[in-house]
This record gives structure tokens, sequence and C-alpha cells, in this order.
């Protein structure tokens, strides 16, 4: 025989001593006596039995130990800890009182059942040691469940499931849950509970399984504590939710379903499971915050409304997280925002128009005396205008901080605002003219108490009013306006302000009209030069004289220039003004006249009076014989008038009729030129007989020797003329008409391009076209649109599609 | 006692002479040998087992083997230490010095398997031991190593001899050798 053999185990070897063996060594390990025992005798005596092909017999006598154990032992011991709280608890009958008793009999409840699955898992794991041959051998291919799972399961079916009392049917499993479920209702109240040993027991619950099979969603804990969980946190946050939008402010809302939202976190880390994070979550979305948020929203005077308007930055960022949770799109919250940002607009833009009066339609007396009133309206007007920007401004301001800080610079929210914005700002049919105004306070000279850094910070804003303005061709019209006024009176700031807003607003909104705004700077460039190079000529003439007049002329284009505002047409549509020139003007206008037309022959020009302004130098007589010399600066009108008082003899007067004759002056302004130089106290150059305030036919003015004035240089204003200011009705009317004139043509042009590319459309995408491009300019009114086709039709630019049921129209070339 | 080897390798080799260190005392057979706990349990279940956990023998730090050949344990002692088969190998002399120098304090005689013809008996004795005391490693080894001994010349009562072993020292379900007794015979 080999010597190889090794040692053979020949010898019979007896089932039932061995395993009485292994069965005393198993009680002793369940009763924490495992030091006193051998390892490698009970391996051995397992070893021998599985090579004697005993081993299915051994797992089968282990299984009913275990079971037995279990069910006499450790289900006793757990038994024992169920009082009458407890049961009631579980049966879901409300016990009021008797809270802290429950929880005490809970406390001890939970706590022997822990350290009964503690010392089980621990007693089983040493087991499978042991046994471990025999698992190796038997349950491989899980024929078998291993030895540690088999008695896990027996955990399930012996301790947790069995009844808790002979009398009812509750089990200890219902009973832990419960009384674990109770806990977690006194910590929603601010109880302290014991959180580690809930955990443990949670644990417990998730290391146990349904079946053998071990899978993750057969776990106890998700198969039966989790949805009870769920369910009763459901109820409590609907209950809780009522409560809380009857009783609590908005405020105090938020911050407490924020609070619960981190509560249910912290509970899910470090009590429950962070299995059941997003779906307790959940819970509190729906029946707290879902199905309140809007009510919380709006509620009277603690909501959204009131947030706003108080800057309550860390509210309104409670509420914009909360509205996130259940809803992407925040629809809640930026209904209410944009509501309010519509009525504070509103109110903005009734408290500018607030300060209309409207003229009445009396003669032309009363329109005179009306007048004076009126020019006050207006002004009122111009200083309304401007409150208007500031405060639509100052509301952005806000609102952008609002977004900034508690709505986190969301997209959906900065869309909303720009929304609101925009429906404000152009309900108001004004802005633009407002808009135009504010700028033009910025861009004379002497921006009231502003230093130029306020000034440009002032500019940039405006722009930024510029971009929700729709109609930006009406702002256009106002814009050039009030630019040629400042051109023309030289009462820009400066001219690289001026061309830095130009370039401002091409950068912002394109260069469409930019192109027309920069040809008038164009112009006051190109009369700049002309003028030096006139003097330069004359100059050359030789021969200085002493009363030769310095000319500045500033040559304006027609078509570039809103000379519609600046001049009134005749009838044959001329601008030529009437004005009988003083011999020396006349001269030196001529002569002026001559020298440009020699540059630029065929086009003509035509003078106008009623702009421009003359630099005089007076020479004042008292009656003491001394001489006072002041420099006035007045209109070209003004001017007219005083220099027929050079060869008027002292004390002798002109009446009204024969200034009126002499001058050629329109009369409405020979009233104004003649009130700023006889009636307005500081300007005194012309003494009016009688002393009123109105200038009426048969007065008669005389050279007033005695003015007296502390400046050396005095400026005489003419009364209403000076500055842009806000139109009147009648004004805003007639610029509205033209306006839609001009947006025909814009209109007329945008289909003509777009018909001479496609050559043939439909209806519907032709008027989809045209908005789409002119959205820059304009919104184009749909039956706008409609009538300038027809027009086109007419004029056989266009014709009607083929097909009667499908309008359409096709290009003729 | 020289401490310094040429490498890890041989370290491990002579580990089981040493008593430096020594935590763990195995005993069988009349043999009594002093080991390192964190050596014997990294490739042995069995002694993983034994010594994480609570029982005597963790406790006392010592274990006696009562029906084991100390032939075979003193092999299983060496491989776990060299993780080398003690017949294969460049380290075939080694081991077997290290295993001459387990069993010399005592009256048997080493019995070197080289010059020994009962081969198959030999792989399949060790193969049993190495799955008692769960040892995966050494199972294969053993199984290896049957298996080349088949391929090569051996006789046939060593040949019967093993399928005895086999059949009586592993259970039915382990095939390891098994399947490769029944194709040959």
């Amino acid at each position: 025989m080999a010597p190889w053999q090794g040692l053979t185990n020949n010898d019979t070897v007896d089932f039932d001593v061995t395993w009485g063996i292994l069965e005393g060594a198993l009680r002793e390990i369940h009763a924490k006596n495992a030091s006193k025992l051998s390892f490698e005798e009970l391996y051995r005596n397992a070893y021998k039995l599985v090579l004697k092909k005993k081993g299915e017999e051994l797992y089968n006598r282990v299984s009913g130990l275990e079971q037995e154990l279990l069910r006499e032992n450790v289900r006793s011991r757990v038994v024992q800890m169920v009082t009458s709280p407890l049961i009631l608890g579980a049966s879901g009958e409300q016990v009021g009182g008797q809270a802290h008793q429950r929880r005490a009999d809970g406390e001890r409840f939970l706590g022997v059942l822990k350290n009964a699955y503690k010392d089980h898992d621990i007693c089983m794991k040493m087991i499978t040691d042991v046994l471990m041959y025999m698992e190796r051998t038997y349950c491989q291919d899980q024929r078998h469940p291993s030895i540690y799972a088999m008695a896990m399961a027996l955990f399930r079916t012996q301790v947790l499931r069995s009844p808790a009392t002979d009398q009812s049917d509750i089990n200890v499993m219902a009973i832990l849950e419960s009384a674990i479920l109770d806990m977690i209702a006194m910590e929603r109240k601010n109880e302290i509970i014991d959180r580690p040993l809930i955990r443990a027991c949670i644990c417990m619950l998730e290391e146990l399984y349904e079946t053998f099979q071990e899978e993750e969603s057969s776990k106890l804990y998700l198969t039966s504590f989790e949805p009870k969980f769920l369910e009763s946190s459901r109820i409590f946050y609907h209950r809780e939710g009522q409560d809380l939008v009857a009783n609590a402010d908005a405020g105090t809302f938020c911050r407490h379903a924020r609070k619960r939202l981190r509560e249910e976190d912290e509970r899910c880390q470090q009590t429950l499971s962070t299995l059941t994070d997003q779906k307790i979550k959940s819970v509190v979305d729906k029946e707290l915050i879902g199905a309140h948020i809007r009510d919380v929203i709006n509620m009277e005077g603690t909501g959204v409304k009131h947030m706003l308007d108080n800057d309550r930055l860390e509210d309104l960022s409670n509420v914009f997280d909360l509205n996130s949770r259940v809803d992407p799109k925040k629809a809640a919250l930026k209904d209410a925002v944009q509501k309010r940002i519509v009525s504070l607009g509103s109110e903005i833009n009734n408290m500018s128009s607030g300060a209309v009066v409207p003229p009445p339609n009396n003669a032309s007396e009363q329109a005179k005396k009306e007048e004076g009133e009126k020019d006050k309206n207006v002004n009122q007007q111009t200083a309304s205008a401007i409150k208007w920007v500031d405060d639509v401004l100052t509301l952005k301001t806000k609102y952008d901080r609002i977004w900034e800080e508690a709505f986190k610079k969301d997209s959906n929210m900065e869309k909303a605002l720009e929304y609101s914005f925009q429906e404000f700002i152009n309900a108001n049919q004004r802005s633009s003219e407002h808009l135009s105004l504010y700028l033009d306070e910025y861009l004379k000279k002497g921006a009231k108490g502003k230093t130029d850094l306020e000034v440009d910070a002032n500019l940039d804003k405006g722009i930024l009013l510029l971009q929700y303005i729709q109609d930006k061709d009406h702002f256009e019209n106002y814009y050039k306006k009030h630019l040629s006024k400042r051109l023309l009176q030289r009462k820009s700031a400066s001219m690289d302000i001026e061309r830095q807003m130009i370039s401002k607003m091409k950068m912002k909104v394109g260069n469409t009209f930019t192109q027309r705004l920069e040809s008038m700077f164009k112009d006051m460039a190109l009369s700049e030069d002309l003028t030096k190079q006139y003097k330069t000529h004359v100059a050359e003439l030789g021969d200085p004289d002493t009363t030769r007049i310095d000319l500045e002329a500033s040559i304006l284009t027609t078509t570039m220039w809103p000379v519609d505002s600046m001049v009134r047409r005749n009838e044959d549509g001329s601008t030529k003004t009437a004005c009988i020139y003083p011999p020396v003007v006349e001269n030196a206008r001529k002569r002026f006249e001559h020298f440009y037309l020699k540059k630029h022959s065929g086009r003509t020009l035509s003078w106008q009076p009623q702009l421009g302004s003359a630099d005089i130098r007076a020479t004042f007589t008292k009656p003491d014989g001394k001489t006072k010399r002041h420099e006035l600066n007045v209109s070209t009108y003004a001017m007219v008038i005083l220099l027929l008082f050079n060869d008027l003899p002292a004390d002798q007067c002109l009446s009204y009729e024969e200034i009126q004759a002499r001058t050629s002056i329109p009369e409405n302004e020979l009233c104004r030129n003649l009130q700023s130089l006889a009636v307005v106290p500081k300007t005194r150059i012309l003494k009016k007989d009688p002393m009123s305030k109105e200038i009426k036919p048969g007065d008669k003015f005389y050279f007033n020797e005695s003015f007296t004035s502390p400046y050396m240089k005095v400026k005489v204003g003419v009364v209403s003329n000076a500055g842009s200011k806000a139109e009147n009705s009648d004004e805003r009317r007639a610029t509205k008409r033209k306006a839609d004139e001009e947006r025909g043509t814009t209109i007329e042009a945008a289909i003509v391009r777009i018909m001479k590319q496609r050559k043939h459309l439909p209806h519907q995408q032709l008027i989809a076209e045209v908005i789409q491009q002119l959205a820059n300019r304009f919104q184009p009114d749909v039956n706008m649109i409609k009538q300038r086709i027809e027009s086109l039709m007419e004029r056989e630019y266009l014709e009607r599609g083929p097909d009667p049921s499908k309008p359409s129209y096709t290009y003729l070339a | 006692m020289t401490l310094a080897f040429e490498s890890p390798e041989e370290n491990a080799l002579h580990l089981p002479d040493t008593s430096r260190f020594a935590d763990f005392t195995i005993n069988c057979g009349g043999y009594s040998w002093k080991t390192h706990r964190a050596i014997i349990v990294q490739i042995s279940g069995y002694f993983a087992r034994m010594c994480h956990g609570e029982y005597k023998e963790a406790v006392n730090q010592s274990v006696t083997l009562k029906e084991d050949d100390p032939q075979m344990v003193a092999r299983l002692i060496v491989f776990l230490y060299s993780w080398t088969y003690p017949m294969t190998g460049k380290d075939a002399k080694k081991s077997a010095d290290s295993v001459r120098r387990l069993l010399a304090s005592n009256d048997q005689a080493y019995q070197d398997q080289s010059e020994d013809e009962n081969l198959l008996t030999f792989h399949a004795s060790l193969y049993g031991v190495a799955d008692k005391f769960e040892c995966e490693s050494l199972k294969e080894n053993c199984q290896k190593a049957y298996i080349r001994a088949l391929h090569g010349s051996f006789s046939i009562p060593d040949f019967i001899s093993s399928i005895n072993v086999v059949y009586e020292t592993t259970p039915e379900t382990d095939i390891g050798l098994r399947k490769w007794a029944v194709f040959v015979a």
C-alpha cells in the first residue's frame, strides 16, 4: 500500500453522536460561550459527516434547531416587551394621552428586538464558519440557501412575522413599525427620540428579505415599512398643509416647508434609509408644497405681492425654491410677479398721463390766452415724462435685483420680467416720446446737478428702455426732432456724447434709423466747414467793414431733418418763410447765398427766420449821459424787430401794425417775440404802451434806454419756444398720422422685397414674414399689411395666386 | 540567525523555520510548528475563519489537528508561505528543504516524494487536504500535477490507490479529480 494514503476515515461515523456534539456546540454558541469551543473539533465533525454523504441531513438538523431556538427563546423575549399601549398603537387606535409611556415602551421593545437580531447575526456568522465545509458542498449553485440566509429567513418567520400576542393577529413586525412611526410623529412635533436605536432596527429591515432570493426590491424595509411610512407622512403633511395655509402667513409657510424638507433629508440620512430620500421628498412636495403654493403666493397681505413691494429677498428666494420643486416653469410665481409689475407699471403710466389738461376747442383769442397756461401744462408734461422714465428705470432696477438675488438669475423668470415690462411700456402710447425727452434732458448742457459719470449711467439706462419699446420708428421721430433742436440751438452738452449715444443705439437696436441721425451730424459738420470757408472768402475780399456781420450758417438737408416739426409748409408745399430783413442783414444773406450757390449750383436755399439767433451789441444811454453796453442774444425775429429801432429817434415809437408791416413776421411769432422783448421783466429792451401783458393791435413800442441788467451778456429767451417739450394732443395726433403713413411705406417696401425674392407665397406666410422682418422697427398691424397688399395689387406689383381656396400671391416683374 | 535573504519569496520560504514573531502554533502528529497568523490566513479559508473567530483556538492562539497527516500538513504550511507547489517549479528544491526542516524534528523520516513512484496518490492526497483547509490555489496546483502525471507514465496500483483517496477525501460534488480519474479509467 502506498505511503500516501494519509489518514482516510474508514471508521463509520455515527450520525447521531456527531450531531449530538454539534448540536450542543450550537446551543453554546447561542449562549455566548463560543470561546470554550474548539473550532477544529466542530469543523472536523461536520467535515466527516459531509464526506459520509450526510451533509444534507446535517443542514436540515441545523435548520430545525435554529427554528426551535428562535421560536422558544428569542420570540418569547421579544414578545415580553409588548405592552398594551403598543398594541393599541399598532391596531390603529389613536391614543392621545400616554405618549411618553408609549415611547418608553417602544424604546424598550426596540432595544430588545435590536439586540436579539444582533446576537442572531453574530451567532449565525460563527456557525457558518464551523459549518463552512458543508456549505461549500451543499449550498453551491443556490441549491440550498446558505446557512446564514436560511437563518435570517427563519428570523423573519419565527420572530418578526409571529403574532405579538396570543389574542390578536398583530405580529411583531407591526408592533415594530407602528412604534417607529409613532416616534417619528413625535419628532415631527419637535420631541427628541432615540435615532440610533431606530436606525439599528431599520438596518435590520434592510438586511432581511421576503424570500431566499434576496433581491434588492424584496427587502423588508421596502416591502413593509417604507409604504407605511410614506402613507403616514402623506396624511401628516396633508393636514399640516391645510393648517398652515389657514393660519400662517406666506413667509412663515415657506420657511416651515423648507424646514420640513431639511428634516426629512436628515431623517433619511440618520434615522431611516437613503433609499427613501426621493420618495419622502415627493410626498412633501405634493402634499405640503404643490397643493398650496399658489394660494401661498397669492395670500392677501403677506404673499408675493407684499414680498416684492418690501424687498423681502429671502422670503422670495424661498418661494422661488419651493415653486421650482413642484413646477419647473414656476407658473404660479411668474403669474404673481408679472401681475405686480404690470400693475405698478400701469400706475406709473397713469401718473404721467394724469398731468394732462385737455386743450379746449376755443377761438383763437381764447387760444392765445390759454397758450400761456397750455405752455405751463406742457412743461409739466415734460417734467412728468422724465419722471416716467425715472420711475420705470427704478422699477427695473428693483426687479433686476430681485431676479439676481432671489430668483437666482433664472431664465424663465427673466423672460417673464421682460414680457411684463414690455407689456406696460407699450401700453403707454407716449413711451417713445417720454424716452426721447428723458434722453434730451441729459444730452443738453447742464443736466441738473449730476456728475459726468451719473449722466453717462443715465444715458445707458435710457438705451436699456429702448429695447422694450415696440414702436421704435415712433421713437426715432421724436429723437430726430429733439436732436435737431439740440444741434441747431447748440444745446448739446458734448458732441462726443451725442455721437456715443448714436453708436450705443446702433449696437442695441441696429442701424436702420441711426443712419438718418448720422447724416444730421454730417450736415452740422459740413456747415461748420462751410462757415469757415466763407469767413476766409470774406476776408480775402478785403475792405473790412466794421459794420459787417459775422454770419454762421447751418445748412440742413431737407430729407434728413424733421423739417415738418420745424417749419410750417406753405400752400404750395414749399418751405419758404416770409421775412423782411434789415438791409445790413439782407446784404450778408445775399452774399452768403451767392457764395454757396456758386459751390453747389442746382440747389435751393430756403432761409428759416423762425430758427436761429443773433448776437447784438446794444448801447443804452442813461439820463445822466453814461452809456452802458450789453450784448444781447436774441432770436432772429427779435433781431429784425430791434434793428427797426436803430434809425428811430428817441421818444419816437413804432406801433404794432407798423412793425408788422415792416417785417412781415407772422402774427403769433410777432406776438411772442414782442412779449419777450417788452413784457418779460428781466429783458425789457423795449417799452410797451400800454403796459399790459397781452400784445394787441394798437400797442406802441419804444426803445428802452433805461434798460439795466447786472450782466454784460443778456439772453432774451423767446417765450415757450425754447427747448424741447412734450407735445400737446394736436401735435401728437399729427405725429401719429405721419408715422402711420411712413409705416405704410415701410410695409410696402418689405412686401415687395419679400415677394421679389420668393416669387410666390401663401397669404399667411407673407404676413408672417413681413411681421418678422419689421420686428425690430415696430409691430405692424395685420390689417395695415392687408391694405398694402391690396394697394400693391392695384398698382400691379402683385397678383393673386392661381388657387382661390388657398390664398396666395405672385410677384409681377 | 541571519534574516536577510535575497527576495521576499526567499523570506517566505524560510519563515516557517524561524520563530521570530510567530504568533500561532499548529500542532499535528507530534509536531509543533510556530507559524504567523498574518500569513496562514491569506489563502486558507480554514485558518482565516479560525483565527478571526471567537473560538478556543483564537483565544489560545493554537490549534491541534487531531486527525490529519503531518506529512501533508507540512506541505500545506510550506505552500501557505511560498505559494509554490512543493513538486514543481524552480523553487521545488527550496520548498522541499523547508518541508524537510519542518519534519526534521521528529523521528519519522522525511519522505521525499521526488523519488517516489506513488505520485498520483500523493497529488490526490494533498488535494484532499487542500480541500479540507479551503485552499483553492493549492487544490488547483494538485489538480494540474495530477493531470500532468496522468499524461506521463504511472503505475496502475498508484492510480488505483489515488482513486481511493479521491473518493474518500472529497465530497461527491467535487469533480476536480474525479472527472480525470473516471476519464482515464
